[in-house]
């Protein structure tokens, strides 16, 4: 373990309760994090890269933020929710706001590349983030490791699709998205809200085949459940939660439906399924993920995916003993993609900062750009004129009409 | 809290749209305690625990 102070970077946006948990909690504990909210740059944010000399040199300056050229390097950098620009395009021409999006966006990935110094821990390699973002991907490489999965399509070809629901007509099949998504109507107590899970699916459900070829999805075999497993990987240090899903009508396809009240308890992984955890951790380049996996009546485990940057700490809300902050904090520290655990008792525990986290993100809205979820859509027929009747929280700004009101500089 | 796979046949939506499970603002926000959105919230439906899909590459 190190005995110095790290200093840690965390990339992210103001309402992150991950991030500002964890930065509080390393400043608790004597140690140095900087949290960068993406969003704020250009019109809150400057940045520079500056190379010569065989030196590449980079600072960020802005509301809150002060990293100087040529400053002391970071042990660790977490990309936590690395936020892209948020131009305000209302300021420009309009001939001139393709250009200048381009420009800040193709900036500031190449910031992102060189605010790594070497031997420092990236959480997680950019290059490992982008590749597990392809589940195709995820689900090839955790066969060659070794991992069980559900046979998968993934498709827009109605004939596929309607072929791979035929073959599953006998023990099932479900659908999911790539991403979450999640559709609003406005922001009225009676206004619709439309959440899509996984869900159970026969062919009757598809729409008509020329609607079916405009979103391609994921379509799987159901997979019988004893109970499922979220497993949060550090390093080479994991922590599993057992969930009951299917105690509950609500949870049985998906327990990300359970609302907060899925009974889960700790648990633990057989050698040979965390074996091929840690080749596929190995495989997609990641040091960080949390783990999907169905067990079996059978007790086989089947794994469903692996989230690059999934959420750790309601986990820890759920059984306080998975004492999530304090073994992430520990990672980070350690700074090392070898970390098998911390090697003191936690000191530091969730329940203790949500109150203080929910205070700093609070002043932190009021400073910086704010950033929507971008799994969120309007559910109004016409949603280009939505803006004018809904809350500025209630649905995904309109980037056309409703320019983020923490833009402008006061 | 009543949530529910709506059928959309009035509607051309995608398959997505339509598996969607339906409910109320009002609903949700009792079901979860907390306002819908509510950055305290570790995880509920409105706080996915899985990644933000943010379009942008990275």
């Amino acid at each position: 373990m190190r005995e110095a102070m790290t200093r840690a970077l965390i990339l992210t946006f103001p309402e992150d309760i991950h991030a500002t948990e964890v930065a509080l909690a390393l400043g608790d504990m004597g140690h140095e994090a900087v949290l960068w909210y993406g969003a704020d740059f250009p019109s809150r944010q400057t940045a520079s890269i500056r190379i010569e000399g065989g030196e590449v040199r980079w600072e960020a300056r802005g509301e809150g933020l002060d990293v100087p050229l040529g400053g002391p390097p970071f042990d660790v950098v977490w990309f936590r929710r690395p936020s892209p620009p948020d131009l305000p395009e209302e300021e420009l021409h309009p001939g001139d706001r393709k250009m200048a999006r381009q420009e800040c966006e193709t900036f500031i990935e190449g910031l992102w590349r060189v605010v790594v110094p070497p031997g420092a821990l990236e959480v997680n390699p950019l290059d490992g983030r982008l590749r597990a973002r392809s589940k195709a991907i995820q689900l090839r490489e955790a066969q060659t490791a070794g991992l069980r999965i559900p046979p998968t399509l993934m498709s827009n070809d109605p004939e596929r699709i309607r072929e791979f629901l035929g073959e599953q007509a006998r023990d099932g099949a479900i659908y999911k998205p790539f991403f979450p998504a999640q559709w609003e109507s406005g922001p009225e107590p009676e206004d619709r809200v439309a959440l899509l899970v996984t869900t159970e699916l026969t062919a009757d459900d598809l729409p008509e085949n020329d609607m079916v070829r405009l979103t391609p999805g994921i379509f799987q075999a159901k997979v019988p459940k004893s109970h499922e497993l979220r497993v949060t990987w550090m390093g080479r240090h994991a922590v599993t939660a057992v969930l009951r899903s299917q105690a509950s009508e609500a949870t049985r396809v998906d327990w990300r439906a359970g609302q907060g009240d899925l009974p889960m308890e700790a648990g633990d992984l057989p050698v040979e399924v965390r074996r091929g955890c840690q080749e596929l951790m190995e495989r997609l380049g990641l040091v960080f993920g949390c783990f999907d996996f169905v067990v079996t009546p059978e007790g086989e485990h089947v794994f469903l995916e692996v989230n690059p940057m999934g959420q750790f700490l309601w986990k820890e809300e759920g059984v306080p003993e998975l004492t999530l902050l304090d073994d992430f904090c520990a990672f980070l520290i350690e700074a090392s993609p070898d970390f098998a655990g911390p090697r003191e008792p936690a000191r530091v525990h969730h329940g203790d900062y949500t109150e203080r986290a929910r205070e700093f993100m609070e002043r932190a809205a009021e400073r910086h750009v704010r950033r929507f979820p971008s799994f969120l859509y309007s559910d109004l027929p016409d949603s280009s004129g939505a803006s004018a009747d809904r809350e500025e929280d209630a649905l995904p700004p309109d980037p056309q009409s409703s320019p983020s009101p923490n833009r402008r500089l006061p | 809290m009543k949530i529910e796979k709506k059928e959309l046949h009035e509607t051309k939506r995608i398959l997505g749209r339509r598996l969607a499970r339906e409910t109320t603002r009002e609903e949700l926000e009792q079901a979860t305690g907390a306002r819908i959105h509510d950055p305290t919230q570790t995880m509920t439906m409105s706080q996915p625990p899985d990644d933000d899909p943010d379009p942008w590459p990275l």
